[in-house]
């Protein structure tokens, strides 16, 4: 709002430029807005190099100014609504390889890097890192490791967790430091980069990632069986019960798959991918097409191409949601649970899209936000009464600002406060004076 | 030794007979499977469920007394070690499998149930646990916690951390706190991450939730000889840069070979080879057979003598145990051996490798090579005879410059088996100052007074380290056991 904008802090300003120059500092209202809905105006850096982001971080350590970091803030509506932000470091220059040996399949790269870069980068390869997170072309690749951002793909290659090895991080008192190594296997101290995955930049703030790679899949297929909630669940048993490798086994319900007006019967697709090489996957096809028979689902494969337009289709459909939650459940129950959700979203009209790993136990429900938001509201609170009910988790991940005003978006049946106890004291040996993203994330932290 | 009443307190909390604390009871307890340093514990105690790990470990805080958790002992870096003669809470006691749910895909268990009795009791319906450290006959499951164990064939499936989803942990308070989440991602900050690999520092995890996998329909087991090393190493490399993801590549050197085919596990390698490769690739059967063969391609580009795949499920197990026995096989050629565990870009494997036959020359001792080729985390055995004086000091030297030479190539000084005691020089090596004082703080929230597994896996800065040395000598005079010296108050630096 232009009226509501103000003349920053001079004095801060100048003492930024101080640190990265003064081309690379400017006030924005805009982002303000974005963040957490702040009145006051944000004062944007663009450090060039990890020293001078520990360096703006030491500063406003000294100042007691809070801070934020942004990628190319596409997941600013990730956490709960932080307290006003003086300071929006970007990590947009901070986009380098720093080191890539292909055949030792690991890669370091600074995190302003683009994910969409660093994948065509490692496709010349033959390599890539094993995720497939919903996500905007310029999402980078520090913003996915803060959100812990997964996809499909997890039920075969697991997620960042099992991909991130190493770190370099600047942490609130100005202090560079690097966790973790370069090579695959490492238990060299404690595996700190495992606390910044998810964090939502409230720890510090990354400025180099490295990560384990995997081999580009040289041929892939993909399966889709069609069916009402009693078939695809059975499908789904069958499917983990069996010899197969899926590279996925993805619950999807689409506004077109869910026929017509007064169909109140559900239609599911299980989307069930082979990496595993033309004869593996010609071998997999045919046993999936078996238990689809079997149960009465429908059955369709895509090959190669098509499976890549496939997955491009469903990103750029999913990109844009305004809610986005995630459920995690034994996958026993998964499919009924998204049975429910949806019966919750078609009585109060909200249009959403299940995306579920079921495997995994994991599932996102992705939702646009209606002009009403009384409807979507009480839409979650459905949802997590209904998570609550079976004991299973429900997270806010991304949300609209009256969704985080009325929700604890880290709200949980198992996070006691026995951990979150030690959450607060992880986040105060590391951030004493609170100045990064005070607020955004679980406990108040 | 314990006062008399803080053995009666601990008598109370678990029954007398679940407690030692007479010298040559305890002895047994004076190292893990790193034998170089050995210390007696004060006492061992044998608790049988949380609660009483809870209520011993706040007896510690209230006593100030040092104490550490241990399972089967086998770990290889001292980190069982109680060389604060600290009070031992053995976990072999909680050794139960507490519930297997085969169609979510988890299994909990108690922290002293060993590894491999976990795949055993779930084979039946064609599951396992991953994660195989060459000692999973007899370590523990909480062991494997603690250490973030590997194994052969985590080149394709993960070490431990990749396959514990949660936990239940007594903290060095005493507090019970569970962490992690059977399903999906964690929900705050990944906490059971670095308490996964924490080598017992952080808290005793009593209860675990792992992930069992579905075996693969198929498995080929490959085996290669070369009669260079150089030849098998760029065998590795190839194999990796064509895509293939194996789910184990092994190698041995010459004096390994002969050193295990004198043991029970005789494979009867040709005597003139340099390297044997030995290489896993599981999947679908459509898909393994041509893989196998693509393997072999590529051996046979990089001068193979011989290579051929295993015939049946007994030579396949042959030459696993081969491989497996390696370390205590070593015994058969020298009394005495001190293995080291650094990682190393795959791509360094064969400078590595010189540069270690290098040492070997110029300090007069035996290295054998056994190692996990596809992730390049070596095992070299430098081979030595304690009875000769000054061998043991040049054996550890050239460990030390083997680790260090992995840290100069962009590696690191442990792949699996800990830092503990052993590397704990080391990691000053490859960590500045700063890094260590971020661990240094994560320890301390977990761990404030230090009590629980103290002076491992993270040195304390020079300046507290003489501090403390006073300390520990004046303390020493006045107690007998050292035991109060490792209060934080001690030391306001650190």
């Amino acid at each position: 709002m232009e009226e509501s904008f103000e003349i920053p802090d001079q004095r801060m300003q100048n003492a930024l430029k101080s640190c990265v120059g003064s081309d690379y500092v400017r006030a924005d209202s805009q982002l303000a807005a974005r963040i957490s809905g702040q009145r006051e105006p944000v004062v944007s850096v663009f450090p060039g190099d990890a020293d001078e982001v520990a360096a703006v971080l030491g500063l406003a350590s000294e100042n007691g100014w809070k801070v934020t970091p942004v990628g190319a803030g596409t997941q600013l509506g990730f956490g709960n609504i932080a307290q006003p932000i003086a300071i929006a470091v970007h990590t947009e220059r901070l986009c380098q390889v720093v080191d890539y040996s292909p055949a030792d399949m690991v890669v370091t790269v600074q995190s302003g890097m683009r994910f969409a870069d660093l994948q065509q980068l490692l496709a010349k390869h033959g390599q890539m890192l094993g995720i497939d997170p919903v996500c905007s072309r310029a999402a980078t690749v520090g913003g996915l490791t803060a959100t812990g951002s997964s996809g499909p793909a997890r039920v075969l290659y697991g997620t960042l967790r099992d991909m991130l090895i190493g770190t370099r991080i600047a942490f609130a008192d100005g202090e560079l430091v690097r966790t973790g190594g370069k090579v695959v296997k490492n238990v060299a101290g404690y595996d700190l980069s495992k606390l910044f995955i998810g964090s939502l930049g409230t720890l510090g703030i990354l400025t180099e990632c490295t990560f384990k790679l995997k081999p580009l899949p040289p041929y892939r297929e993909l399966c889709l069986l069609g069916g009402s909630t009693a078939q695809v669940d059975a499908l789904r048993s069958q499917v983990m019960g069996a010899n197969l490798i899926p590279s996925s086994l993805e619950l999807l319900a689409t506004e077109r798959a869910r026929g017509g007006a007064g169909d109140r019967s559900v239609q599911w697709l299980l989307a069930v991918g082979c990496d595993e090489g033309e004869r593996a996957a010609a071998f997999q096809t045919r046993s999936l097409q078996q238990m689809a028979s079997a149960v009465g689902a429908s059955f369709t494969v895509l090959r190669q191409e098509e499976v890549a337009q496939f997955w491009e289709r469903y990103r750029k459909t999913l990109e844009s949601s305004g809610l986005v939650l995630r459920i995690q459940a034994p996958p026993t129950q998964l499919v009924s649970l998204a049975a429910d959700i949806d019966a919750f979203s078609a009585a109060r009209e909200v249009r959403l899209f299940h995306s579920f790993s079921l495997p995994s136990g994991t599932g996102r429900v992705f939702a646009t936000v209606p002009d009403d938001p009384a409807a979507i509201l009480d839409f979650v609170g459905a949802v997590r009464q209904r998570c609550g009910e079976l004991g299973c988790e429900s997270v806010i991940e991304k949300s609209s600002l009256a969704i985080r005003r009325r929700h604890d978006c880290f709200h949980s049946h198992r996070l006691g406060e026995g951990e979150l106890a030690v959450m607060r004291l992880v986040k105060h040996a590391f951030d004493p004076r609170d100045i990064l993203t005070p607020m955004k994330f679980a406990g108040g932290i | 030794m314990l006062a008399e009443r803080i053995i009666a307190a601990l008598r109370e909390i678990v029954s007398a007979q679940n407690v030692l604390f007479e010298a040559n009871q305890v002895k047994a307890y004076d190292c893990d499977a790193y034998v170089a340093e050995k210390s007696l514990p004060s006492a061992v105690v044998f608790p049988e469920s949380t609660d009483q790990v809870s209520r011993i470990v706040k007896l510690c805080n209230a006593e100030s007394i040092p104490f550490l958790p241990r399972g089967a002992g086998t770990g290889l870096s001292g980190g069982a070690t109680p060389r604060n003669n600290d009070l031992v809470i053995s976990l072999a006691r909680m050794d139960k499998l507490l519930a297997v749910d085969f169609d979510n895909q988890r299994a909990v268990v108690q922290p002293g149930f060993v590894n491999l009795v976990l795949t055993k009791k779930i084979a039946e319906r064609g599951f396992y646990y991953a994660p195989d450290p060459s000692s999973q006959s007899v370590c523990t499951i909480g062991g494997n916690l603690a250490e973030n164990a590997g194994g052969s064939h985590c080149l394709k499936y993960g070490v431990t951390t990749n396959h514990v989803v949660a936990a239940k942990v007594v903290l060095p308070s005493g507090e019970v706190v569970d962490f992690g989440q059977p399903f999906g991602d964690p929900v705050g900050y990944d906490l059971l991450g670095v308490i996964v690999g924490s080598e017992g520092t952080l808290g005793i995890a009593t209860e675990i939730t792992v992930k069992i996998l579905k075996r693969q329909e198929a498995v080929k087991t490959v085996l290669a000889y070369f009669d260079h090393v150089d030849d098998a190493s760029r065998t590795v490399s190839d194999i990796i840069s064509s895509g293939i993801v194996p789910a184990a590549v092994e190698m041995m050197d010459q004096l390994m070979m002969q050193a295990v085919d004198k043991s029970h596990y005789h494979v009867g390698y040709p005597l003139d080879i340099e390297a044997v490769l030995l290489v896993e690739v599981d999947g679908l059967s459509a898909g393994v057979e041509d893989t196998a063969r693509r393997i072999a391609g590529i051996c046979k580009e990089n001068h193979v003598r011989m290579v051929r795949t295993a015939k049946d499920d007994a030579e396949r197990a042959l030459w696993w145990s081969s491989r497996k026995m390696a370390f205590p096989a070593i015994g058969r050629i020298s009394p005495d051996y001190l293995v080291q565990d650094g990682v190393i870009p795959r791509t360094k494997l064969t400078e590595v490798l010189r540069r270690i036959a290098e040492l070997s020359r110029e300090y007069g001792l035996r290295v054998a090579n056994v190692f996990h080729a596809g992730d390049g985390n070596l095992h070299p055995l430098v081979c030595y005879d304690a009875r000769i004086p000054g061998q043991r000091e040049q054996a550890m030297k050239i460990g030390e410059r083997i680790l260090e030479l992995c840290v100069d190539v962009g590696g690191s000084i442990t792949g699996e088996h800990g830092v503990g005691l052993e590397k704990i020089e080391q990691m000053a090596y490859m960590f500045s100052a700063a890094d260590l004082q971020a661990q240094r703080r994560l320890r301390d929230v977990f761990n404030p007074r230090d009590l629980c597994n103290s002076g491992k896996l993270i040195p304390q800065p020079a300046r507290c380290a003489e501090f403390r040395d006073t300390q520990k000598s004046a303390a020493q005079h006045m107690n007998p056991t050292g035991r109060d010296i490792f209060r934080e108050e001690e030391c306001e630096s650190c």
